[in-house]
């Protein structure tokens, strides 16, 4: 047998706990094959779970080591990775959680899932140096509305329906008691320098963070923002996006250059 | 130019270094060799991972020890896209020794994260050539290839493992990375003399040592009989049985360069840095007890 047919007949048994052991291989002593074979399953499906741990701390927390255990054996079984960066591994996690019946209890679960992504990628992203809030200060305040921003490689903003920000606290401070599961919670997440942050944003404030990411000019965004909320605090949230650092250059309108 | 510490590897201990030591080796800044990683786990963009590592860099020699290359696997070429991955860790880092397995870990588009074992016949040899040529090549460095802990074998494999890296050494021009942990287990779990397999071992190629933990499993069978296979999970200090080996090693090619692994139930730094030490002291041709 070729090594090629040797090496499709292993992985097809890898993956499947109750499929026959391949043909070629042998024991040279006591254990039999099976349980030498067995070794292989184990040591697969046992790093990828805890690989999922490591990505998913806060699911795993939430729902503990058995339910863990075999949502991440159902997943892996159908979802192996596919690169050796394991610290990328689960990108289809949320999706499969959300069709997970067993899970159907704890509706909110995919959404922290994807939370732990965005906070992974973030963790990861291209570093690069945030802009001093004096940039702002050089150009002429008429023309303020006519910026569009940059934003920082890890930022990025997560919608959802429930209240996503006050699990992740609650799950922070190991306490849960307080959270209203009829909230729904947006959040923006970024590493602007070494720690991750998250900062829960009203509905509001999460439209115009929204806009200005997709290059709308910050007289458009403020717009939509009032739209939403007529109260809504511009000066707050420039403060934010200079105080954390999530701006990283700025233009001019359409001409493309930085001023 | 780069604030970086010497590139050479010294023929010393040096440790696998893990996330949850990087303050402490900052703060510290311990008497040791080198460290080593896993490069897939800085193939990140940037973060955390590259700031630490770049600040240690700044203190110590690195070595690469690639576990994703999937030398063994059966395709024509390696992952173009991994390959690429590696060589802009290289230039960024500098490191003195790079290192990848005699396995496989990539099956048709899937990673299943373990070192996978190979045939060793005139075919998955040339093949394996072939692959750590082109990594060799593509990478413009000389690669150490690592011998696997194995748990089982394959029906047709008529070289012995240690013919089988002799050969790849002889036919690329790579060196060796030895494993004397995996010496044992593999030795235990295929029954045979790990003296004898040293004896036999390519020596002469021998650029790095590796050193770590396993476990041992009792394994019952549906008929009742009893038997155990050792597990590669360095998880645990080095056995005496494997320091012994170790001994026999470095009084045979002196000094190298040898790592002590520690992946799994990572102690406090103090006994991960004790343990490199001990590698030291048997370099230093000292009798430091236990079964030696």
């Amino acid at each position: 047998m070729d090594f090629e047919t040797l090496h499709k007949q292993f992985t097809e048994s890898l993956l499947k706990p109750r499929s026959a052991v391949p043909n070629g291989l042998v024991a040279l002593a006591a254990p039999k094959i099976q349980k030498r074979f067995g070794v292989y399953r184990n040591n697969v499906m046992a790093s990828l779970i805890e690989a999922l741990k490591a990505n998913f701390p806060i699911v795993y927390k939430l729902v503990g080591e058995d339910f863990f255990k075999a949502l991440a054996v159902a997943f892996i079984s159908h979802n192996p990775p596919n690169i050796p960066m394991l610290f990328k591994y689960g990108a289809q996690f949320p999706a499969f959680i959300a069709d997970y019946s067993a899970a159907a209890g704890l509706p909110y679960l995919a959404d922290i899932a994807r939370l732990e992504i965005n906070w992974r990628l973030a963790y990861h992203s291209e570093d690069a140096t945030a802009l001093d809030i004096s940039a702002v200060e050089k150009i002429a305040p008429e023309r303020h509305m006519a910026l569009k921003f940059k934003f920082h490689p890890s930022v990025s903003i997560l919608k959802s329906g429930w209240p996503i920000f006050s699990i992740w606290q609650g799950h922070e401070k190991a306490d849960m008691s307080d959270i209203n599961l009829a909230h729904s919670e947006n959040i923006i997440i970024a590493r602007p320098n070494v720690e991750v942050m998250m900062i829960k944003l009203s509905a509001a404030a999460c439209s115009f963070y929204r806009n200005m990411m997709i290059k709308k000019t910050l007289g458009m965004a403020y717009e939509r923002a009032l739209e939403i909320d007529n109260e809504f605090d511009l000066s707050q949230c420039f403060g934010q996006l200079f105080g954390v650092g999530l701006v990283v250059d700025l233009y001019l309108n359409d001409n493309g250059e930085s001023e | 130019m780069s604030n970086f510490a010497a590139h050479d590897i010294p023929n010393g201990a040096g440790v696998g270094l893990k996330a949850r030591h990087y303050k402490t080796i900052l703060a510290e800044k311990p008497k040791l060799g080198w460290f080593e990683v896993h490069p897939e786990n800085y193939m990140g963009a940037g973060g955390p991972p590259h700031q630490y590592l770049t600040a240690i860099r700044e203190l110590y020699p690195l070595s690469l020890h690639g576990v994703g290359m999937s030398l063994g696997s059966p395709t024509k070429r390696l992952d173009p896209a991994h390959l690429a991955r590696f060589k802009a860790l290289i230039e960024r880092y500098e490191p003195g020794l790079i290192s990848e397995h005699l396995a496989w870990s990539t099956h048709e588009g899937v990673y299943y994260n373990d070192l996978l074992p190979l045939p060793y016949t005139d075919e998955t040899l040339n093949h394996v050539a072939n692959h750590v040529n082109e990594m060799q090549d593509y990478l413009g460095r000389q690669v150490l290839i690592e011998n696997p802990s194995t748990y089982l074998a394959y029906e047709d494999s008529p070289y012995a493992e240690t013919d089988f890296l002799r050969q790849l050494a002889q036919k690329t021009g790579c060196g060796m990375l030895l494993d004397v942990n995996n010496i044992f287990v593999s030795a235990h779990n295929q029954n045979y003399d790990p003296y004898e397999y040293l004896a036999s071992y390519p020596v002469e190629f021998v650029g790095e040592i590796h050193l770590g933990g396993h476990k041992v499993e009792k394994i019952v069978e549906d008929d009742n009989a009893i038997s155990s296979l050792l597990i590669d999970d360095h998880a645990s200090a080095v056995s005496d049985e494997v320091w012994a080996i170790y001994n026999a090693l470095i009084a045979k090619i002196g000094p190298k360069p040898s790592l002590m692994e520690w992946d799994g139930d990572i102690p406090e730094w103090p006994i991960l840095y004790a343990e490199a030490q001990t590698a030291n002291k048997y370099m230093a041709g000292l009798n430091v007890g236990g079964n030696v």
